[in-house]
């Protein structure tokens, strides 16, 4: 009972932030309400019995909206003030095709033979995730990632060039 | 029992102060700054933050208008005090601890007219600090103009942050309050550029002196330094220079993020003025500031002028070792920081011109290492290129 | 590979525990500020939080002009809720108000909501002072976040699970601080970064005259400064069950353990402040990336090899 409750109280809160954020005129709550659409995601995907990727959903999405929040009002929005603006271009092209997709999906979900569970979910569903996402190839996926990572922080570190100013020292 | 004068009862008993220093009354400065030391009374970092908004001296007039405009700003439980002789200081705050328990009062205090919006601190960061009534006249054309003076009541005090005449090519406006304009950055990019005035009310900061400027995110792109009603103050006959140094270097230290030092410092200046012997003690404190790595590497390379400020600090410490009493200087401690040349306290003109290129952390190490001489400034030649 | 591991039973507490959570969070922030006090050479220490606890609650509240009234808010109010909802997995004792599965990156991602609050606070005066207050946490966030996972992340990797309790359990035969050092200590260090504490206080330092909370007053002043202290409290509590063998030790009930053990931790955070001047940014980001990156690493990648060895 009570999972169904949280379930639309969720989902009702995942769509409005997400309405809003079409409707709402500043940059900075724009972000935030993105956040928030995701959040409630987070909480549906909590909701299934997947705590590692619900959890991961919130921080990820946390870190993220906030380097993001920066960047865009940095780069396009006055940081002194909130003059009204709007995150829509092209209306009318917009509405038809975010409803049309909402309708294909929804419909999708309705019509759909869904299969019928066989077998009993994992003891541990964050082990069989990963398990199922990397099998046998968990070696070669930590190596890669490593690298990759070693790589940001080397580019950064690289292209910074001693301080913030570049040659402060 | 009435909650509230309860509250208020308690609270009053350790309320924060905004110092506001005067150009030229230094002494009352320092009694304020000693009793608050006495009573464990916070020294507030702003508007928002005080209780008490205490004047150490009499200002001039355009001190005064911006004392005015901050006052507007201060919540309430509030109270307001002025300090003339420093020996009036303890009766002062406690008239003012005594007001701020006092329900009656601060009841029609709220009432009348500090309630809702608070106008000019909102774009500028200065802390109402504004460009008095000569440069109000730039807003006339303002058609949201009037909408301010309805928030918070500070005629001139709103338009603070947009200071110096720099209104040319905004986009709009927005509640009364200008947009930022766009401007050239240094990698070439076209990005948003703000106006707002340091000083004079900033915690550590110079008495009196106003610096505006204009930002491009925390860098400051161009600086301008004036003295609040230059030529008004007697300057201050300091009775030792090692109490100057010391309280420079509080200042210095409060910058720097330092409380635990500052607070030691401040407390060394005041024992040496009421003539205690204090060497040891300062020999102890500048050994630790010596020995802090941390902060030789947080203030290295901070360009302020020829020196960079790490060497800034080591010319203040030497100074301060050689104005000691000769039979109590502490012996031959090793010190790793070698000092440039004895730096003369610049003209605020020539401050403004180190501070261009600086972020604003940086550029308030700068100010506060340069330590500028406010007093011999008010009484010589005044305004720099404001 | 390939055998799914054990589960252990749920091992928390009864549900009322949850609202007494922030009882005795509370009071023991309450100790820290008057432990604070009473480092600061304050007099009548005792009486500080109080005091500007009553303070903050008569305080008039204010507006500034064009404020997002709403983000600002919202962020104040963030604060303290992020603490709390972090404290959920910390043991107090031998279990937790909640033992979650993914508990350490539950208190990853509710700290790191603590990053988005700061800004929104900043934000929200429209002030550019509190903007710029705002702005230096979230360049702070980005110096410190990165060792920070790797530093928990490598306690989750010594215990092969992310459930606190088990870390603990782990920890019997000998305390993670031992065989991963250079995490632990870049565990106190984010944690005092985390709540904008000690030398990492820049986004609210004095030279932006309070910086992101440069503009509020009252109850709004009071929530903000809660939620920082509250935050504080949590992450140094984490660094228990995470590196210190969580309440184990000898004669004493756990409880009392896992107490001594934060209060020890708190203390040395609180001392840190007094050590150190506000370390700025720009400079300290290099040194995260540049040294405490690579030395988390390394450590992640010790503790793997161990943790293979013994397997």
């Amino acid at each position: 009972m009570l999972e169904i409750v949280l379930f639309w109280v969720l989902a009702a809160a995942a769509l409005v932030f997400g309405y809003l954020v079409f409707r709402l005129d500043s940059m900075a709550q724009v972000t935030f309400a993105l956040l928030a659409s995701f959040l409630a995601v987070a909480g549906l995907v909590l909701l299934l019995g997947l705590g590692y990727l619900g959890v991961v959903i919130a921080l990820m999405m946390v870190i993220e909206m906030v380097i993001m929040a920066v960047f865009m009002i940095m780069f396009m929005m006055n940081p002194a003030g909130l003059m009204p603006m709007t995150m829509v271009h092209n209306k009318a092209g917009s509405a038809v095709i975010a409803i049309g997709t909402f309708v294909v999906l929804a419909a999708g979900i309705l019509l759909v033979d869904w299969p019928t569970r066989e077998g009993e979910p994992a003891p541990d569903p964050t082990f069989a995730l990963g398990e199922a996402l990397m099998g046998g190839q968990m070696l070669t996926m930590m190596t890669l990632g490593v690298g990759l990572f070693a790589t940001i922080v080397a580019t950064v570190v690289l292209s910074t060039d001693r301080g913030r100013y570049g040659g402060e020292r | 029992m009435d909650l509230t004068a309860l509250l208020l009862r308690i609270a009053a008993r350790r309320p924060h102060v905004l110092v506001v220093a005067v150009p030229g009354a230094t002494g009352s400065r320092l009694a304020l700054e000693a009793a608050l030391a006495r009573r464990g009374w916070p020294i507030a970092t702003g508007p928002a933050d005080a209780d008490v908004l205490a004047v150490a001296g009499t200002p001039g007039p355009g001190l005064a208008a911006v004392v005015d405009a901050v006052w507007e700003q201060v919540p309430g439980p509030r109270a307001r005090i002025e300090v003339q002789p420093p020996a009036d200081v303890d009766e002062r705050l406690d008239a003012a601890s005594a007001l701020l328990a006092d329900v009656e009062h601060q009841r029609t205090e709220v009432v009348g007219g500090n309630e809702g919006h608070h106008g000019g601190h909102a774009v500028h960061g200065g802390h109402g600090t504004h460009d008095g009534p000569a440069e109000h006249g730039d807003h006339a054309g303002h058609p949201e103009h009037h909408d301010h003076a309805e928030h918070g009541g500070e005629a001139g005090g709103d338009h603070a942050g947009h200071g110096g005449g720099h209104h040319h090519g905004h986009g709009g406006t927005v509640a009364g309050l200008p947009m930022a304009e766009l401007g050239p950055d240094r990698d070439g990019l076209t990005l948003d550029r703000l106006h707002i005035p340091l000083g004079p009310l900033l915690p550590d900061w110079p008495a009196g002196l106003v610096v505006r400027v204009t930002l491009q995110g925390d860098v400051i792109q161009e600086a301008a330094a004036e003295v609040l009603d230059a030529g008004h103050a007697v300057p201050f006959g300091w009775p030792s220079a090692a109490a100057r140094e010391l309280d420079g270097l509080a200042r210095f230290l409060g910058v720097a993020g330092w409380p635990s030092a500052a607070g030691e410092a401040r407390r060394l200046r005041d024992a040496f003025l009421a003539g205690e012997r204090v060497s040891a003690g300062v020999a102890g404190l500048l050994r630790r500031i010596r020995r802090s790595r941390t902060l030789r590497r947080l203030i290295r390379g901070i360009p302020a002028g020829p020196a960079d400020v790490a060497a800034l600090l080591a010319t203040k410490l030497a100074a301060i070792e050689a104005a000691l009493p000769v039979d109590s200087r502490p012996g031959a401690s090793p010190a790793p920081w070698r000092g440039g040349r004895t730096p003369v306290p610049p003209e605020p003109g020539d401050l403004a011109d180190l501070l261009v290129g600086a972020e604003l952390a940086a550029a308030r190490l700068i100010v506060a290492v340069l330590d500028p001489d406010i007093d011999r400034a008010a009484a010589g030649t005044g305004a720099g290129h404001g | 590979m390939g055998e799914m591991p054990v589960v252990p039973d749920p091992a928390a507490l009864p549900w009322w525990s949850a609202l007494l959570l922030p009882v005795l969070l509370g009071f023991v922030t309450w100790l820290a500020l008057v432990g604070d006090a009473a480092f600061a050479g304050e007099r009548a220490a005792l009486a500080v939080p109080g005091r500007e606890v009553a303070r903050l609650l008569v305080g008039q509240r204010r507006r500034t002009v064009a404020g997002d009234v709403v983000l600002g808010r919202i962020g104040a109010g963030v604060l303290p809720v992020a603490a709390l909802l972090a404290a959920a997995v910390l043991p107090l004792g031998e279990r937790p108000v909640a033992d979650l599965s993914v508990g350490v990156v539950w208190f990853n991602a509710m700290e790191v909501l603590a990053w988005a609050a700061v800004w929104m606070v900043g934000w929200g005066s429209n002030s550019a002072l509190g903007l710029v207050g705002g702005y230096r946490f979230v360049a702070q966030g980005l110096a410190y976040e990165l060792p920070h996972m790797f530093a928990i992340i490598t306690a989750a990797l010594g215990a092969e699970s992310l459930r606190l309790t088990t870390i603990v359990d782990a920890q019997r035969d000998l305390w993670f601080v031992v065989i991963m050092p250079v995490a632990f200590v870049v565990y106190l260090m984010s944690a005092a970064a985390m709540a904008f504490w000690g030398p990492f206080d820049a986004p609210v330092d004095r030279d932006v005259a309070g910086g992101a909370a440069a503009e509020l007053s009252g109850v709004d002043r009071l929530v903000f400064a809660g939620g920082r202290w509250l935050l504080l409290v949590t992450a140094a509590a984490m660094a228990v069950p995470l590196f210190l063998g969580g309440g184990a030790g000898p004669l004493l009930p756990a409880w009392v353990w896992v107490a001594v053990k934060t209060a020890a931790v708190l203390a040395l955070l609180l001392w840190l402040r007094h050590r150190f001047p506000t370390v700025r940014m720009d400079r300290y980001v290099e040194f995260a990336w540049v040294v405490l990156i690579p030395l988390t690493i390394a450590q992640a990648l010790a503790v793997a090899l161990v943790v293979l060895g013994g397997a």
